[in-house]
Order: C-alpha cells, then structure tokens, then sequence
C-alpha cells in the first residue's frame, strides 16, 4: 500500500518533470524564474506576515495597560466635571459630566460582571462594582446639586470623592499588576521575536539558497547540452567526425537542435564517405588514364622508332609497285600496294579511333600480306554484320588479335589452319560481337590467366607487360589491345579468351557497345 | 571520465545542498510557528467564575495576621464558590478609619466582610451593598458587641493564660525566675481575664519567681528604656514571658541590646511579622500565636453557613499555635 503510494507519488513527478521538459526552452526558463521568484514572494509575504503579527503581538503587550489607563482618564475627566458642577453649577460641566460619564460606563461594561478566583480578575470585578457605585453615587451628587439639597449634595458628593478614590487606587494597582504581567509578556514576546527575526533571515537566506539552486540546476540543464553542441561543432569545424552522437529524448528546441544535429552529423558522414569513394574511383581512374598515357607514350616511341622504317618501306614499296607495273609484273605490283595500304593505316592513324569497317579494310590488307607470304596455309573465314560496319572502337585492334592467331594458335599447322572473324550486331543487348576464332593449338591457360590479370591487377600494365614480354614476347600486342578496349570503352568485360568448344583452338571475343 | 566524476560531485553537492536548505526552511517554519505559538498579547490567564465576593480587610498593622487569614480563606474558597478580595491600605502609618474599610466593602459590593477589628476603632456604620442591605460581617481580633456581625472569631484568653503558664513552668522545669513582661491595656476585659489567669495559673508554683513588668507609662522614659533597664536591674532571669506582639518584640530587642541572647530565653505571644522574624532568628524560644490560616478558613465557613441557614455560630475561638524553636509545634 505503501509502496504504491510511493510510486504513485514518483509517478506524479516523473510526470510533472517530463511535462516541463517537454515545454520550449523559452518555457522552461520563464517557469523556473517565475518559480523561483514565486517561492521568494512566498517566502517574503510569509515573513513579513510573521513579523507583523509579532510586532502587532509585542505592541498589543501594554494593550490592557493603555485600555486602563483610558479608562482612568475618562474617569479623572468625570471626576472634574463632578467637581465643577459642585462648584460652579454650569451647563457645560453637567453636560461634561453626563458625557465622560457615558464613556467610562462604556467602559465599565467590559469589565468582569461576576467575582473570580484569579486576583486580576477579581480585581477587574472590584473595578466595576466601584465604577458602577461611583456612577450613581455622582449621579446622586449632581441631582442633589441640581435640587439644591445641601445635605443631600455633601453626603453623595463625600461619598463619590471616597468612592473615586478607591476606584483610582484600584485601577492603579490593577494597572501595576497589568504592567508587571505584560512586563514579562513584553520581554517573552520581545525574545520571541529576536528568535523569529533570526529564524526569518535564515529562512529567507535558505530560501534564496535554494532559488539560485533551483535556477542554476534549471538553467543549467537548458545550457549543458548546447555547451555540448558548441564542443561537438567545434570538433566538426576541426574535420573530426569521430563524435558520438546526442540520442536526446528531450522535447524541447534543445531536443530538437540535438537531433537534428545528430542528423546533421550522420549526413556528413555519408557525405564525406561518398565523396571519399567517388575520389578513391576518380583516383583509379587517373592512375589508369596515366597508365593509358604511358601505353600511348610507348606505343607513340615504338611508332616514332618505326616511323622512318615504315615511310622509308612504304616510298620503297611504291617504287616497287611502279617498277613492277613498268615490267608488267601485276601481281607484284598489287602486292606492294596492299604492303603499303596497310603500312600507310598504320602511318595515318597511330592512337585514334577508327570504325569497324575501317579496321576490317585493314584486316583484309594483312590477311593479303600473309596469304602472300605462306601461301594457302590458313584459312580466312568472314562473317560480317553490314550493320556493324559504322561502330567505332580503338584502331589496330583486329590485326593484333589475328596475328597472335596465325604466330601462337597456328604456328605449328602447315595446312587446314583457318581463323574465323565473326561480326553480328546484338540488338539484345546493343552491342557489336566480334569474334576472332582459330583451330589451333589454343591458349595456354597460364598464359591467359597472365594476361587477364595483368589487365585486372592494380599494377601498371607497362610493368606487367614487360615481364611478359620476358616470357612470352608476343603477348605485348593482345595486353596491349586489351587495355586500350578498355579504356576507350569504359568497361571491364569488352575483351575475353575462350577455348573453343571442340576444344581445338581458341576464340577471342570482343564486346563493341553501340554508340 | 574525469568530466563525469566531476559533474557526480556536483550534482551530489547541489542535492546536498539543496536538502539541506529544504531541511532548514522546515525546521524554520515549525520553528516560527511554535515562537509565533507561544506569543500572547493579552493576559494569559485561564477565566475563572464565581458567585460569592468575599472581602477580608483590616488595618496595616495587622497586614502580616490578615494575610495569613486570607490565605486560609482562599484555601476553602473554591469549595465554597467565592472569591477572596484582600484590602489593607498601603501605608502603616496612615491610619484608616474602620469607617472607610466599611465603605469601600460597600462600594465593592461585598457579599460578606471579615474585618480585623482594631480596639481603636469607634464611631462607623456597618457596611452596606448597593442594595442599602447590610453586608455580612465576620469580625476577628476585638470584639464589638454594639455592631451587628454574623461571627466573631475570638482568641480564649483564659486558656491562652493557662496555656503559656504551664508552657513557662515546663521550660523551666518547675524553677527560675520569670519576667512577664505585660504591655497590655488592663482596662480591656479580655486582657484582664488573660493575666489574671496566667497569673492564677503560676501561683502555685513556689521554686518560681515571678517578676511582674511595671510599665510607667507617663515617666518620660520610652517604653524600650524603661523595660531594658527593669531586666538590666534583676540581674538573674531564666525566661521572659512576654504577653503581646509588642512585649515579644521589645523582649528580644532588649535581650540583644543587653547582649543576652541565648542566656536569657524569651517565650512570646504574636500575630506579627517582627515576632515571626525573631522566633525564626532563634532569638524568641517559643512563641504563641493565633492560628490566622484557621481563622480564614472559619470566616468563610462561618459565612456560608449563615447564607444557607440565616444564622452562624455568634462566637468561634480561634485555635492557638505555639512554635518551639526545636521545631516542634
């Protein structure tokens, strides 16, 4: 039952705290001073209460004391009025009389109407008897006065002196033990208040204290976590995103501003990751592209080497041809103009692009050369896509391929040696398949895993290439095509080596997108 | 984890701090409230009531006799339902008429009046209420047979007389001599009756000397020289015996004055302050005196009787006290 209680009363503030949590910072701040000046109102009201009640108490002290003394007066001024009556029989004193005489009857009737035990009691009972008899022994006095009656006015005019002179005696005493009493009530009240003046100011001190308290707790709650935002910002100035992040549960604009700067942060964080991964591919790229630019600038020096050789051969080949057309040597003549058409390609269009037709043009210029050079030993089989003629793709790619086909797949076939070159548009998948195929020996498998890895490794291809180059010299050109496919092309997958499925010979497949 | 520690330390210091102010401003609060409590700017004083005024009143000579008489009377006043006024006037000296103590238990409306009737007094008419009815009245000391008065409580005299003779024959032991030192007015019946009974009553005894004060009163002496110089005169004397508060009192000033304190015994008779002071001095030996606190008490007894019956005992004798020094009564 307790423990209910208790968790109720828990429950109770638990929500009273998430309710002003819940309120704006603006709130929160407003309902804290509001508070706490609340409880310092309280606080001054309070003790001011206090200190007026005992001040008011302290004077309140002599209050008997002055009621008396009033009373006395009252008396002393009927008493005169008495006597000036006796004496000079005058209106105004009558008329004096009867109205101090109202008065202090007035007076008298607060007084105690019944004896009592206790001695100021009895003797404010004594008081009254006395008035009471002073009153009409007075009136007794006057009215005799009034009627002339001598004997009459000395006997009540006696007898009210005495009787007022009792009367004076007994209030005095009664006022004497009135003022010793609230002597001692004076003193009492007057400690009291010297307590209660004490205790106020440390009450009020307490209460300040815990003000500034309540305050400093409240304000600080509200300025703790923008503290921690200012930090947090300061390091993500600095490029430190290595923070933690807020998880406010807090409802309020701080609330807010944590989270939306935990969001801010994680934004960041993905920001940064995807420009760090956008650098890193721009990276391999660059690195490529230099890699590109030292084939280029290899391939440029090997040309420039070869340069003075071809023109010199190509001038000498031309020459060659007119001699053979001057003695009626036609064949020679046509030879030594496929030599030079396909040495001139080769002059004309050194690193540039060309288009499928062109290359094929070329192709059938080797083809020529080499029919010419070993007779009918190889076997050219076309099949061309007329639609694939306009594509475009790197110059001095086929010639290559085929080469490496007559030099490494045939090289040991003295005859029936044939080398297929397939061209066909797939619509499917817009792209242009070439395919260079042979019946020879086929490909050594370590070799192609070389050379396609040498394609796919991070190193450079001019190193890898060279170490090939100690190995299998003739592979330079087939590493060489395959970079530079991919390259203009953009892609991994535009070159691969197959074996044939009859498992004589091999395939080499190239992949032209359309564009 | 520094930071942490830190910001532990100071929110237990604020919780601390702020539990302790809450602590003082409760115990404050409780604390004013009480001092607040105990503050009172009227008389504190319960309210009593009560039906009967009763006015005990006398001269100032007699103050010390009438106190002791009102402080009986208040003893039975809450049984009785009165209150007890007292009224003596303040000076000693000022000499108030027995008239004027009437008038003011008229003026007060007294519902009944115990008067210490002083032989002095002469000339008055009985107190009156508001109502011209007589007030009851008690009378104590002289009796007034001319005065209509409920009771009077009287001292027996007689035995009085018999009672400090053989009281003085039994310190002595059956010997010595004795100075009776008598300041009384002889032409007072009552005295009379006193005297001649003591007097009657030490007759018999022949191993003792009795020596009779003689006061002259129209000597030219004071009376303290006259006395001083009869002691000083009969050279041995075993015991003073001393029949009025002013012989008690003149006995022991002489005594002292004689440097004969403790030789020469003093058996007393008094009502008095002086006389009280004396015996308890060890000056005066043993000392007789009217029980006042009694007489108190039969006053007011006396009065309620007359009130529910109409009548009360005419006469009551007052019960005689007599203090030994060894502290035996």
């Amino acid at each position: 039952m307790k423990g209910s209680k208790t968790k109720k009363r828990n429950s109770f503030f638990r929500n009273l705290f998430y309710a002003f949590q819940e309120r704006s910072v603006r709130s929160q701040i407003l309902i804290t001073f509001f508070s706490a000046s609340l409880i310092l109102a309280c606080i001054v009201i309070f003790t001011t209460n206090i200190l007026r009640g005992t001040i008011t108490t302290v004077g309140e002290s002599y209050q008997t004391n002055a009621d008396l003394d009033k009373y006395l007066t009252l008396l002393s001024e009927t008493e005169a009025a008495m006597e000036s009556y006796m004496q000079y029989r005058t209106f105004e004193s009558v008329d004096k009389y009867f109205h101090f005489e109202a008065l202090s009857e007035e007076q008298a009737q607060k007084l105690r109407d019944k004896p009592s035990s206790i001695e100021v009691q009895q003797k404010e009972y004594i008081i009254k008897q006395l008035s009471y008899n002073y009153f009409n022994l007075s009136g007794n006095a006057i009215a005799a006065r009034r009627s002339n009656s001598n004997a009459r006015i000395n006997t009540y005019y006696n007898k009210s002196v005495e009787c007022y002179s009792f009367l004076k005696d007994e209030i005095l005493s009664l006022n004497m033990m009135y003022f010793q009493s609230n002597a001692r009530i004076y003193e009492s009240n007057k400690a009291s208040m010297t307590i209660i003046i004490n205790a106020s100011i440390v009450l009020m001190f307490s209460i300040l204290g815990c003000a500034i308290l309540l305050i400093y707790i409240n304000i600080s709650r509200v300025i703790q976590p923008i503290s921690a935002i200012s930090t947090v910002a300061t390091k993500v100035a600095d490029r430190d995103f290595d923070i933690e992040l807020f998880n406010s549960t807090r409802q309020d604009e701080i609330g807010n501003i944590c989270r939306a700067f935990d969001a801010m942060i994680i934004s960041i964080r993905q920001y940064v990751d995807t420009i760090w991964e956008k650098a890193k591919k721009e990276n391999e790229l660059r690195e490529k592209e230099i890699e590109m630019r030292a084939l280029i600038t290899d391939a440029h020096f090997k040309a420039l080497q070869e340069q003075i050789q071809p023109h010199f051969l190509f001038n000498t080949l031309n020459t060659g041809a007119g001699l053979a057309l001057m003695e009626g040597a036609d064949k020679t003549c046509y030879f030594l103009e496929q030599v030079a058409d396909f040495l001139r390609y080769n002059i004309q269009h050194p690193g540039h692009d060309a288009t499928i037709k062109d290359e094929l043009g070329m192709l059938d210029n080797y083809i020529y050369i080499m029919e010419v050079r070993f007779g009918k030993r190889y076997e050219f089989i076309k099949e061309i896509d007329e639609d694939a003629l306009i594509y475009r793709m790197p110059n001095m790619i086929l010639q290559p391929v085929v080469e490496n086909c007559i030099k490494h797949g045939l090289k040991d076939i003295t005859e029936n040696g044939k080398i297929k070159i397939q061209v066909k548009v797939n619509s499917e998948t817009n792209e242009t398949d070439i395919k260079i195929s042979d019946n020879g020996c086929g490909f050594d498998s370590e070799l192609k895993e070389k050379i396609l890895n040498a394609e796919k490794s991070d190193d450079t291809v001019i190193v890898k290439s060279s170490e090939i180059n100690q190995n299998e010299h003739i592979s330079t050109g087939l590493v060489n095509v395959i970079a530079r496919l991919k390259f203009y092309f953009k892609r991994e997958d535009v070159f691969s080596i197959l074996d044939n499925p009859d498992g004589k010979g091999t395939t080499f497949y190239i992949k032209i997108p359309n564009v | 984890m520094q930071q942490n520690k830190k910001n532990r330390t100071l929110r237990f210091f604020i919780f601390s701090v702020f539990l302790v102010s809450i602590i003082v401003c409760f115990i404050v609060i409780i604390f004013n409230l009480a001092a607040i409590q105990s503050q009172s700017g009227t008389y504190p004083i319960p309210t009593t009531r009560r039906d009967y005024s009763v006015l005990i009143t006398g001269d100032a000579e007699n103050e010390f006799f009438l106190k002791q008489v009102y402080e009986g009377s208040t003893i039975v006043s809450n049984f009785y339902d009165s209150a007890i006024q007292y009224h003596i006037p303040d000076l000693k000296t000022q000499k108030n008429s027995m008239q004027s103590l009437f008038n003011y238990a008229s003026y007060t409306n007294a519902d009944c009046v115990v008067v210490y009737m002083d032989p002095d007094f002469e000339d008055f008419t009985p107190p009156v209420n508001s109502s011209m009815e007589k007030i009851p009245l008690i009378t104590v000391g002289t009796y007034f047979p001319e005065i209509s008065q409920v009771s009077h409580i009287g001292v027996n005299y007689a035995e009085l007389g018999k009672s400090m003779a053989q009281e003085s024959v039994e310190f002595l032991n059956g010997s010595g001599t004795i100075y009776i030192l008598n300041t009384l007015d002889m032409e007072d019946f009552y005295n009379r009756t006193f005297v001649n009974n003591l007097n009657a009553s030490l007759r018999d005894q022949e191993e003792i000397v009795i020596v009779n004060s003689k006061i002259h009163r129209n000597s030219g002496f004071s009376l303290e020289d006259d006395i001083r110089q009869q002691i000083a005169s009969l050279g041995q004397i075993d015991l003073i015996l001393s029949l009025s508060e002013q012989g008690t009192i003149l006995a022991a000033q002489t005594v002292l004055d004689l440097n004969m304190g403790g030789k020469i015994k003093i058996i007393g008779f008094g009502n008095g302050y002086e006389s009280d002071l004396y015996f308890e001095k060890g000056i005066v030996t043993e000392l007789f005196k009217v029980d006042a606190v009694d007489i108190g008490k039969k006053a007011v007894q006396e009065f309620f009787e007359y009130t529910a019956n109409g009548s009360a005992n005419s006469y009551v004798t007052a019960n005689i006290q007599l203090l030994r020094n060894r502290g035996e009564k």
